[in-house]
């Protein structure tokens, strides 16, 4: 069913705006400037695009693509405002691939802008507003959202496995190693464990520094069909696989704090690109929180169940570790504009290509991106390659 | 300080009267002191949190039912600040999520006098009072079990693990 999707769809073009700070901007502009950088990457143009998908956070843009289309001047054939928030662009290319496999479009963009910490504003009233019907029995009780409902998690998943905060530490101090080799990274300077263990908790037992970076930044990439990729200026980053699942919305909701959705979308995404974990060169993936990233290594299957901490100990996913992860800083270190899953597949984009200068994996075939939206609620995985992988 | 997005004005607290209405006996019965819940006509679930469909088996309706308003503590966190907000001191407060012994789990509040040394797996009971130091009417948070009513408690226990 699902081998003629393989390959049949590449990343063409990929960007990333400057990120931090951003005044005097708006989401809408950040996400066109984005866009144009990426066609350009691609060698293509607006007058190009034929599908457009994209989102924004905290319902910035009543209506994303529509707004964002006439902006850049596009009339698209086919558009996609799915908003499942962090994971929202790696669920597009999955639609993307099966539009353009379908015939239905040919150039897709996709693309994200956000001006949340310049403006200072993350409206209460948006996602967590009453409209939502877990408000009146979750936000009730004030926790907040999301890092306490990813605390919950991280909670029980020390109370079943042991896992220790000391473990989840290794995380923000690998990325700040990866964002030291990163020039447009936000915080570079490095951090110790002990750093990361000695700053406040917020919700027990995370603390500030297992807490994603609040900034400003933009992304899109640009997918077309392999046939049409090779004919490109950039080598084709091929979408091997997809996967996206959703179990619960609410944290209430979700059966079990220590296992995501991930373990189906992942399962897809792999089955799909006919590989496994350990055919991975570079692993993206979300790091909202510390425990977010434990959570997808375990239920990708780069190790069991529990086995996270473990995994995590000794700074393995540092540079010059076994296994390079984030490489970009992520959302720890480079950036974290409100949904990180774009910058997840920009940077994987680089790493296949080979273009990632100082912060560079040698020998770079495969990526996988994992993405998470809401409280653990929203997955969705893609497995990248290549000219080598098809 | 309320994050609830209708943190009122004047004081006291209030659900819009949509919501309200939404699960009417939820909120009625919890202004008694009670804990209800909706049971599934069909595949005889109950489910948390309240909404007219059934998220098991996509049944309209459920009849609602009292429940004992004990369980277990499934997981917590201490809230000690909230991120990005003018407030930088906040008293902390527990968030638990706990598994009822009729087996729904619910997000609440663990309201005990003491809440130094929450544990996983702690046995708990209903109390009913208003939010915080909001004025309004009383909704479901949980305390310890005391010893005085751990022996009806004790059953209900070993009967639902």
């Amino acid at each position: 069913m699902s081998a003629p999707l393989r390959g049949s769809v590449a990343i063409v073009g990929a960007a990333d705006t400057a990120v931090g700070r951003l005044p005097d901007r708006t989401p809408v502009s950040v996400a066109a400037e984005a866009s144009v950088k990426a066609l350009a990457d691609a060698g293509l143009s607006t007058k190009d695009v034929d599908a457009l998908f994209g989102t924004f956070a905290f319902g910035a843009v009543h209506m994303p693509t529509a707004v964002l289309a006439e902006y850049l001047g596009i009339r698209p054939m086919y558009v996609d405002s799915s908003a499942m928030g962090g994971s929202s662009f790696l669920s597009h290319v999955g639609h993307a691939v099966l539009a353009i496999t379908a015939g239905v479009c040919e150039v897709a963009l996709i693309a994200y802008g956000s001006t949340q910490l310049s403006r200072r504003r993350r409206d209460p009233r948006g996602p967590w507003g009453y409209d939502e019907p877990t408000a009146p029995y979750e936000i009730l009780y004030d926790i907040p959202l999301p890092v306490g409902g990813y605390a919950l998690a991280a909670q029980r998943h020390m109370y079943q496995y042991g896992t220790t905060s000391r473990q989840l530490a290794e995380l923000p101090v690998a990325a700040r190693k990866w964002a030291a080799l990163n020039p447009a990274a936000y915080r570079r300077e490095p951090l110790t464990i002990d750093d990361v263990l000695a700053s406040p908790l917020l919700a027990d037992p995370l603390h500030v520094l297992d807490v994603c970076l609040l900034t400003d930044g933009g992304g899109a990439i640009v997918l077309t069909s392999a046939a049409r990729a090779r004919h490109l200026q950039r080598p084709p980053v091929y979408v091997l696989g997809f996967g996206e699942h959703q179990v619960n919305f609410g944290i209430s909701q979700m059966p079990d704090l220590t296992e995501t959705a991930a373990v189906l979308s992942g399962k897809r995404a792999f089955a799909m690109a006919g590989m496994t974990p350990a055919d991975i060169d570079v692993a993206e993936l979300y790091d909202s929180f510390t425990i977010t990233v434990l959570l997808a290594l375990e239920d990708l299957g780069f190790c069991k169940k529990g086995e996270g901490g473990a995994f995590l100990t000794g700074q393995r996913t540092a540079p010059g570790g076994p296994f390079p992860l984030n490489t970009s800083g992520g959302g720890l270190a480079y950036c974290h504009p409100g949904m990180f899953g774009m910058f997840l597949m920009t940077e994987a984009v680089q790493q296949i290509r080979g273009t990632a200068g100082d912060r560079q994996v040698a020998g770079v075939e495969t990526a996988v991106t994992h993405a998470v939206g809401g409280y653990l609620s929203t997955h969705a995985t893609l497995v990248l390659g290549g000219e080598s992988t098809l | 300080m309320s994050l609830f997005p209708s943190a009122p004005a004047d004081g006291v607290f209030s659900l819009p009267p949509d919501v309200a209405a939404d699960a009417a006996p939820y909120w009625e019965a919890a202004a008694r002191g009670e804990l209800q819940l909706q049971r599934c006509l069909s595949c005889q679930k109950l489910r948390y949190y309240p909404r007219p469909v059934c998220p098991y088996c996509g049944t309209w309706g459920g009849d609602w039912e009292r429940l004992s308003g004990r369980g277990t503590i499934y997981s917590y966190t201490r809230i000690r600040r909230i991120p990005n907000a003018m407030a930088g001191s906040l008293e902390p407060f527990v968030i638990v999520l706990v598994d009822l012994d009729e087996g729904p789990r619910m997000l609440t509040r663990l309201v005990d006098a003491d809440i130094s040394d929450v544990r996983i797996g702690e046995r708990v009971q209903a109390v009913f009072q208003p939010l915080g130091d909001i004025a309004g009417p009383a909704i479901p948070h949980f305390v310890r079990e005391s010893p005085a009513t751990r022996g009806s408690a004790g059953q209900s226990a070993s009967q639902h693990g």
